[in-house]
């Protein structure tokens, strides 16, 4: 799993590549906890090279959005490949995010 | 009869993640297209991930063992291990709520599991739990 970074008009780009399971969900939980530390508050999740994510890679994205909620942000995703989408759909995780077919609409969504 | 696999571990989460990369490696050597591959890890890694953090209440190193079978049209999984009695397909939905706030992830694992996969049954036999999974190709 690697988490790739990029800042862009106040909004940060997190693309999330590789699998997202119960040993990475560690490292990635204190990536996301170290971006919003730094009080950023309008992320964009882009996951078009995530492979595979299981219960615990949803804990941490679950995390993320309960704390930017709390702090008045927004965070959205986008770009997920069949089956990570399905993932999503089952946990009902897709009713809780907005979600983007391209990281394009997404951006737009932040600046908005 | 297809290919097949066994593997046993402890009960240790490190020992699950390699576990869970040798039967991912077995999978794709053996050319089992990506969803299914996909539902076989999940399986795994969410029934067992379950075990080994709330099947035991001493200290002992336990043993579970994943059987693994490739067929022309599905592949089989049937885990195994000796901690409490716990039926997964008796535990109860996970709570699906729309609010983050109230969201938790309790259960998810296994509410993914049993609705990923094609098809799943439990049997306890003695001491043992014994989980077995099919997840068709197509």
């Amino acid at each position: 799993m690697k988490i790739t970074q990029q800042a862009q008009d106040g909004i940060i780009n997190l693309a999330i590549a590789g699998r997202l399971d119960a040993v990475s969900a560690i490292e990635a939980d204190k990536e996301f906890a170290k971006v919003m530390d730094a009080g950023n508050d309008r992320l964009l999740i882009e996951l078009s090279q995530l492979e595979y994510i299981s219960s615990a890679g949803l804990r941490v994205l679950l995390v993320v959005a309960k704390r930017i909620q709390q702090k008045g942000g927004k965070v959205v995703l986008c770009a997920l490949v069949p089956n990570v989408k399905e993932v999503f759909e089952i946990s009902g995780f897709s009713s809780i995010f907005k979600i983007f077919d391209t990281v394009e609409d997404a951006a737009v969504f932040l600046k908005g | 009869m297809g290919k097949s696999l066994s593997l046993k571990i402890g009960n240790d989460l490190n020992e699950l993640a390699v576990l869970c990369r040798e039967v991912h490696n077995f999978l794709e050597d053996e050319k089992v297209p990506a969803a299914p591959v996909y539902k076989i890890d999940l399986s795994i890694e969410e029934m067992l991930t379950n075990v080994i953090k709330y099947s035991y209440d001493d200290n002992d190193r336990h043993e579970i063992s994943v059987y693994l079978q490739i067929d022309p049209d599905r592949i089989l999984l049937e885990m195994r291990d000796d901690g409490h009695e716990f039926n997964p397909l008796e535990a109860p939905l996970s709570d699906l709520s729309d609010e983050i706030e109230l969201r938790r992830v309790g259960g998810m694992g296994i509410h993914l599991t049993r609705t990923m996969v094609d098809a799943i049954s439990y049997l306890r036999d003695g001491n043992t739990n014994m989980v077995a999974v099919s997840v068709n190709i197509n």
